[in-house]
């Protein structure tokens, strides 16, 4: 067997682990005594483990969401952010609703008189409809005295402020748990 | 350790839509990288597996789950490869004369090359990148699909859709046409 070289395929065979045992005993056998051979069986080592080691290319973290989107298949959001993503659109309404009625105020076009009149003529309108509006009427006047004091006399820019800060976060949170959840 | 791709199917099939992202989180790097090797174009290539992952969930049905889904992936992604390849005429799969079809038993003097040192260094490891992209389609797949996706050969035939012995032909082809143009690059900087 040491007269002939190895055929590179059973060298290959060898790398591969493809050979029984008796032949792979046999091809030891001859790499112990060819120099030639045993260089090519190095060669095909080197190459096997230099393959093995072929750099992954990788893809951004967009891809999933955008393969989702595409597939129009859309996050579970639990509950709980469910719950924060609603409360900052709240907020943000009210905070609207409020500096829109601060500016109305403060231009004199409507005054503090012309909503409770307001609310008023609306009560005597009519019956079940009225009173159900009177009623959400009184719960978002409320409201808005509570959170926004400055549009009824007693208020400060602080809390005009905190809201916006507070509905920003929210917002913010929003988006970071919505792309944490798509991912 | 994490679901099994088939049990994150059955979950899919069960209504649970959005468990396609762990799938998609799993096989993307690696088909991505088959995709790359394939069309030699990162966008191009990113496009493919997208349209792979999209063509696999909406057939998902026709999985049977015989085969892993990695290799019903590779498939699909394999085929958009090919169909992109074909359509613009990329370069030819022609061998270049002087460099070579590599024969069995070609006698490189391999003892003065000392091509088993050298292969220690990054700048070989990059020259084997190198080679591999430039070696015809039918040796570069079956290569990368073997090293790299770590497939048997029984995988590839069902990727490539080809006879068991043309894979293990055109692996081991390869293998030696990649082997000898490395050693040419070598005998090359050491003249």
């Amino acid at each position: 067997m040491t007269n002939e070289h190895l055929s590179n395929e059973q060298l290959q065979l060898l790398v591969d682990d493809e050979l029984s045992v008796s032949e792979a005993a046999a091809v030891k056998e001859h790499l112990r005594l060819c120099r030639r051979c045993n260089a090519v069986y190095g060669s095909l080592s080197k190459l096997d483990s230099a393959l093995l080691n072929l750099p992954m290319e990788h893809l951004g973290s967009d891809f999933t969401r955008n393969v989702l989107t595409k597939l129009h298949i859309v996050p579970k959001i639990p509950f709980l952010f469910r719950v924060v993503e609603n409360l900052a659109y709240v907020f943000g309404l009210m905070m609207v609703l409020g500096v829109m009625l601060a500016a109305f105020v403060f231009t004199g076009v409507i005054s503090s008189e012309q909503i409770s009149q307001t609310k008023s003529s609306v009560g005597e309108t009519s019956g079940m409809i009225a009173d159900t509006m009177n009623s959400i009427f009184d719960a978002l006047t409320v409201s808005l005295q509570s959170y926004l004091p400055f549009v009824f006399g007693g208020g400060s820019l602080k809390i005009a402020v905190t809201g916006t800060f507070v509905v920003g976060m929210l917002a913010l949170l929003d988006r970071f748990l919505k792309r944490r959840l798509l991912r | 350790m994490g679901a099994t791709d088939n049990e994150i199917i059955e979950r899919i099939r069960a209504g649970d839509s959005r468990k396609y992202a762990l799938l998609v989180n799993r096989h993307k790097d690696k088909a991505f990288t088959l995709a790359v090797r394939l069309v030699g174009d990162r966008r191009e290539a990113e496009e493919v597996v997208q349209d792979g992952f999209m063509r696999a969930y909406r057939n998902l049905e026709q999985f049977r789950g015989d085969a892993k889904f990695s290799t019903w992936l590779y498939r699909i992604v394999y085929n958009l490869c090919m169909t992109k390849v074909s359509r613009r005429r990329w370069q030819p799969e022609i061998v270049d004369v002087h460099r070579g079809e590599m024969h069995d038993n070609v006698f490189v003097d391999e003892e003065e090359i000392g091509f088993d040192e050298r292969l220690e260094n990054e700048e070989l490891k990059q020259i084997v990148v190198d080679e591999v992209n430039l070696l015809p389609e039918k040796y570069r797949t079956p290569i990368t699909l073997f090293y790299l996706q770590e497939m048997s050969y029984e995988e590839i035939t069902e990727v490539m859709n080809l006879p068991l012995g043309t894979v293990k032909t055109n692996l081991f082809r390869g293998r030696n046409l990649l082997r000898e143009r490395v050693l040419v690059r070598l005998k090359g900087e050491i003249v």
